[in-house]
């Protein structure tokens, strides 16, 4: 006996070019979908998320210029001291930072901050020697500071126009540096050999700390509000400007929100796109199948089961159709990040620009399958309820 | 004949009014009569005389607009959608004019098919694989069980679909014009077998034509006009 499922599977076949066209739409509509979520979490979720993460949940900014907020090594490890023991904060980490014009590693180039050499700290050619710094060119500095030789291996973080990115990967010093650069280097790393440190900034992680955006939540923050307190009794932070990350997430949120309510119009129109071409042709289907259908009742089959037929063949669509649809995303998300993707000027020691990916979720897959789903169960509805309006005979179209 | 016995159909004045815009026609008008077990009878009259509306009553395809429909002395003009689904599978088979195979079934699979609507238990010995074989071994077309329709003649098609509404050994067969859409020859071959399934099996059949040489074949001839019946002849 024909199995139901064998039944309706052989039906999606009967018209093998329409199911075919139907096949591609919902295939592009899923691949669509898929790419743009892939975009749009990469962008403003993973790359948003480790960025915030490197940052830290307050970040104390030296705004000063002329460093005059900066702190000694005995203040800064007094401040240090008093956050870790309030219960609050998790971890304090400071950073002074190199920024210039890049060149490569074998030339010289201006630059400003500070650097190490081994044991010894070094600074640019610009700045005042302080005894025991061995002057150094910027790329000997960079070289000597991070310890690397040519080949060696380093990572940080990069600021390029504007945005800094942390690096995922580590970088290579053989590269020809050709863009502005800032390194942040940890202050812990030579503290006992500067007094006097250069302390750029000064990042907070709280115990309670942040739940950063996802493709569907809102930012939470916890216990900034006991902690901002905290920072703003301390008088040695008096020179720092405090960038909340709550504060900094609101903007985060903003843009977050903005591409999100884009891909959920997107969402919709796809949606009623995949509705409208289903419903096309199932009607199609249906009408064309009227004797047919007429002649299974004719044979006794109740009305629900045929309902339940037209159902399956849909679902069987949708589902083959959001497979093919995820498999060509996998196949175009690879191709995107073999190829290009969202690309960031290489940063020093990096011989390639940097590639931000396209990466498929499986919440997102599974999310447009559901949406796929739900607007096949519409399109079949509306086309199945039209069954039960005709009798037998008309659906047989025989009178006499 | 014998008057003692239940009817297997029994119409009791139905008429069917069909509405086309203001104009009413009457598809079958104040209709009264019986068919019994065994029996082999013709439903005869020219186009639009009423034997496929009566046909389609009988079956419960259709709805009477007045009177009584009365299969095996139930009346199945109260019947719901449901009701009406299940006795069609069970107690009707239906050959049609046009055969109305279903295309992406093999030939064994169409026969197949009524027994498999409501499922298990299958009521007859055996399964329904080996009834259905036996069926088409009967209408001489097993060797064709696993092609399609489309790959059969007509005849063949027709034979296919006389197996089918055999499957479920139904109280009453019903074939509308089931020579029509064939040559002479094969509608010979096809009538035969109807004649020889009523002899064999016992099966009451009842079949609409308005060719003189298949009515000559029934045992009983039933004359519409009109959706009048105006002759009843035994």
């Amino acid at each position: 006996m024909i199995g139901f499922i064998a039944y309706a599977f052989r039906n999606v076949w009967r018209s093998r070019v329409r199911t075919v066209a139907l096949l591609t739409i919902i295939c592009a509509g899923v691949a669509v979908l898929a790419l743009i979520a892939a975009g749009y979490e990469d962008l403003f979720y993973t790359v948003g998320l480790e960025s915030v993460e490197a940052d830290g949940d307050i970040l104390l900014v030296d705004e000063s210029k002329d460093g005059s907020g900066a702190m000694t090594r005995d203040d800064y490890l007094s401040v240090r001291e008093r956050l870790l023991e309030s219960g609050l904060v998790r971890e304090v980490l400071s950073t002074s930072s190199i920024e210039g014009i890049v060149g490569g590693i074998e030339r010289s180039a201006p630059c400003s901050g500070i650097a190490v050499e081994g044991r010894a700290s070094v600074a640019n050619t610009d700045a005042p020697m302080a005894e025991g710094i061995v002057p150094a060119t910027m790329g000997e500095s960079l070289a000597k500071t991070l310890g690397v030789k040519k080949g060696d291996i380093l990572g940080g973080l990069v600021n390029d126009c504007g945005m800094t990115l942390r690096l995922e990967k580590t970088v290579r010093t053989e590269a020809l540096l050709k863009d502005r650069f800032y390194i942040e280097l940890p202050v812990e790393a030579f503290l006992e050999l500067d007094e006097k440190p250069d302390i750029a900034s000064i990042k907070i992680w709280l115990t309670e700390g942040l739940s950063p955006p996802t493709l569907n939540s809102e930012s939470r923050s916890r216990g900034y509000a006991e902690a901002e307190a905290l920072l703003s009794s301390i008088p040695e932070l008096s020179g720092y400007a405090v960038y909340s990350m709550p504060r900094r997430n609101t903007r985060v949120d903003q843009i977050v929100r903005i591409y999100r309510t884009n891909y959920r119009v997107v969402l919709a129109v796809v949606v009623l796109t995949l509705f409208l071409a289903f419903l096309n042709v199932l009607a199609l289907s249906v009408y064309e199948r009227q004797q047919e259908l007429g002649t299974l009742r004719a044979l006794g089959t109740p009305l629900p089961r045929i309902r339940l037929l037209i159902l399956c063949e849909t679902l069987m669509i949708a589902a083959i159709s959001w497979a093919i649809g995820v498999a060509f995303s996998i196949i175009a998300s690879a191709i995107i990040n073999a190829n290009g993707g969202l690309v960031f000027a290489a940063p020093p020691g990096e011989t390639a620009d940097i590639t931000v990916g396209s990466r498929l979720y499986p919440s997102s897959v599974l999310g447009i399958g559901a949406f796929v789903v739900l607007g096949a169960l519409a399109a079949c509805v509306v086309s199945a309820a039209a069954l039960g309006k005709s009798s037998v005979v008309e659906q047989l179209e025989v009178r006499d | 004949m014998n008057d003692d016995m239940t009817p297997v159909l029994e119409f009791r004045n139905v008429s069917r009014v069909y509405k086309t815009g203001d104009c009413e026609v009457y598809g079958l008008e104040s209709v009264t009569t019986s068919i019994y077990p065994g029996e082999l009878t013709a439903l005869v009259g020219p186009s639009g005389s009423g034997k496929s509306t009566m046909q389609h009553l009988g079956a419960g395809f259709d709805k009477a607009t007045s009177g009584t429909v009365l299969l095996m002395g139930n009346d199945i003009g109260s019947y719901g959608e449901r009701a009406l689904s299940r006795l069609r599978n069970e107690h009707i088979g239906f050959i049609f004019q046009s055969f109305n195979l279903i295309p992406v079934m093999t030939v064994l699979e169409n026969v197949m098919y009524p027994a498999g609507v409501y499922g298990a238990p299958y009521r007859f010995p055996g399964t329904p694989r080996e009834r259905a074989l036996s069926l088409l071994e009967k209408v001489g077309i097993a060797d064709h069980a696993n092609k399609r329709p489309h790959q059969l003649s007509g005849g063949q098609r027709q034979r296919v679909a006389i197996a089918r509404a055999l499957m479920n050994a139904p109280d009453l067969v019903f074939a509308d014009e089931p020579t029509a859409n064939l040559d002479h020859t094969v509608g010979a071959e096809i009538l035969e077998l109807l004649v020889s399934l009523n002899r064999e099996m016992n099966a009451t059949i009842i079949f609409s034509t308005h060719d003189p040489a298949v009515m000559a074949r029934a045992r009983r001839v039933i004359s519409l006009r009109d959706g009048r019946l105006i002759e009843d002849g035994r």
